[in-house]
């Protein structure tokens, strides 16, 4: 009979899109709940052999990302104590990144349930264009105005408020 | 790692714009809404986004005539979740709107937190306290009016976890009952003293409790057992409470009672312009605050120094502490019999950081640096901050120290 305590794996095998395999600790692993799913399936059959677990929508770029974040989350992961450690690293983290990085780690945080991260992201995406304006956030964003005048200014007077 | 991610094409060329609408609108829900229906006017695709949001944050205050009706663009939001209901305003109009609180808490809000920043009454509706998805209360209002049955305020918030308000109001009961089983920070503050308020506090998981103790009278039911950290100011207290206090029943016991229930924290804030130790140790019933390892208080500047040193005979494990020496007197107990006090010095042990600022210079301030220096053993740091009206005096002062302060 296989108890969950004899089949404990330790660690796990990622393979990117590209891909790319990394071998990644179960501890670290963890910090995504698609992969911690993943793991406990398997634990809970009682497999001893190591599992490759497929993410078909993250390139080995953006994964090594993900991981480095997991990895230093995971260190934190029994100490409350050292968060402002932490959230001074997770604010460094990010600003190296550009939007189009941030655009794809964003998703692959969503993608792998790491929720910290995709909280982390969105808000460090929400700070950045508080203060922008429109055509600011279009550049930004690399978004085309599809409006006509008439529209845009019906917009505008719908939301008057917003506007001034 | 900047490099590998620009050799891949598809990093370059797909902005944020690109995220999932479910993403977007997490994006939005952090913003402030102006911020997020501003992005309407992006392109099509953003046209209504903003409407999904699960938060309503707007800053009222630079509007002046012409205010977006509150509730008129509260319901053009689709999403049947409100996590946040966050307003500032210096006009209670434009907040008063009791169907706001209603939809909000229909849509089984969160966290609530009302500003307004004008001297004016505000009646607080009544299904906020009966909302039962709320974690997060805050009323930040100077003056309000809570509904009648105060009395059973927030049994009917079970999940609450932070309550931060001011009580500056008229009641129509004396007594407020706190009944939170899942409360960690409490925040009353009382600055008006209109009448005396009894408060009674069940919340077993109370870690942080701040309280302006104008008018109320706290006790708690149980022992606060995690409580870590209590920042209480009493410097609103009134002159009448502190004069019944002379006579037994009155606040100033009652206070003490409040202060001994707080034993266990390991970090004390303590605002206070009358002479409490003193009355504890007249009476003769100290508190052992045994936990304590950080003080912050701002005491007045002549019992100050006496109160500080009795302060340091009832916690023993004290590593760090703050003192200013600040407020005026002119409050009844200022008379009260003073006892010449001396600490064992054994009790400074733990000592490792001492500051103290607002001094000026007289035998007794002298004398309490001496005998510091003299009994913390551990003492690392020492700052000192003399300060007087005029240089002469300054100088005096300066004089003083230098001369009369044995070396370490």
């Amino acid at each position: 009979m296989a108890s969950s305590s004899s089949s404990s794996l330790s660690r796990v095998v990622v393979k990117s899109s590209d891909n790319n395999l990394f071998v990644v600790n179960k501890k670290v692993a963890s910090q995504s709940q698609l992969l911690k799913q993943c793991i406990d399936n398997m634990e809970e059959k009682g497999t001893n052999d190591v599992i490759l677990i497929p993410l078909s929508n993250v390139t080995s770029n953006i994964l090594t990302l993900v991981l480095e974040y997991c990895e230093k989350h995971a260190d934190f992961a029994d100490d409350d104590n050292n968060n402002q450690e932490l959230k001074q690293w997770d604010h460094e983290f990010l600003k190296k990144f550009d939007y189009a990085t941030l655009n794809s780690l964003t998703m692959a945080a969503d993608y792998m349930v790491t929720k910290s991260l995709l909280n982390l992201c969105c808000q460090f995406i929400a700070d950045s264009i508080k203060d922008l304006t429109v055509q600011q956030i279009r550049q930004i964003f690399d978004i085309k105005n599809d409006f006509t005048p008439q529209e845009e200014a019906d917009i505008k007077n719908e939301n008057a408020w917003a506007f001034r | 790692m900047e490099s590998l991610c620009n050799k891949n094409p598809n990093y370059e060329e797909k902005g944020v714009g690109l995220l999932p609408d479910s993403i977007l609108v997490f994006i939005l829900s952090l913003l402030p809404l102006k911020v997020a229906v501003r992005t309407s006017i992006l392109c099509q695709r953003w046209r209504y986004l903003w409407t999904r949001v699960t938060a309503f944050d707007v800053d009222l205050l630079s509007y002046n005539e012409t205010k977006p009706s509150f509730y008129s663009v509260m319901r053009r939001l689709t999403s049947p979740i409100l996590r946040r209901l966050c307003v500032i305003s210096n006009n209670p109009c434009t907040v008063s709107d009791p169907r706001c609180f209603k939809l909000a808490c229909d849509r089984k809000v969160e966290e609530i937190q009302v500003t307004l920043m004008t001297l004016t009454y505000f009646h607080v509706p009544p299904c906020i306290f009966q909302c039962k998805t709320l974690v997060n209360l805050v009323l930040d209002i100077t003056l309000f009016y809570i509904f009648d049955n105060i009395a059973m305020l927030l049994e009917s918030c079970p999940l609450l976890e932070v309550l931060d308000m001011n009580v500056d109001c008229p009641l129509s009961s004396p007594l407020i009952c706190i009944i939170a089983p899942n409360l960690k920070s409490l925040s009353f503050k009382m600055r008006n003293v209109i009448d005396q308020h009894q408060v009674i506090i069940d919340a077993p998981k109370l870690t942080y409790v701040y309280v302006i103790s104008g008018g109320l009278v706290i006790n708690f039911v149980k022992d606060p057992t995690v409580l870590d950290t209590a920042h209480i100011d009493l410097t609103y207290l009134s002159f009448r409470g502190m004069l019944e206090g002379m006579h037994g029943n009155g606040f100033i016991c009652q206070i003490c009672k409040f202060m001994a229930r707080l034993s266990n924290v390991h970090e004390l804030h303590l605002e206070s312009n009358m002479k409490l130790f003193a009355y504890m140790h007249l009476v003769g019933s100290m508190p052992l605050f045994g936990n304590l390892s950080y003080a912050r208080m701002i005491l007045s500047r002549s019992s100050g120094v006496n109160e500080f040193l009795l302060f340091l005979q009832i916690a023993p494990n004290l590593k760090e502490v703050f003192v200013t020496l600040n407020y005026d007197e002119g409050n009844p107990l200022a008379d009260m019999r003073q006892s010449a006090v001396v600490v064992p010095g054994l009790l400074l042990n733990n000592l490792e950081c001492v500051n103290i600022t607002g001094l000026q210079g007289n035998n007794d301030e002298v004398s309490l640096v001496g005998y510091i220096l003299k009994n913390a053993i551990g003492l690392n740091h020492l700052y000192i901050l003399v300060d007087v009206d005029n240089a002469a005096e300054d100088e005096d002062a300066r004089h003083h120290f230098t001369k009369n302060v044995p070396a370490p």
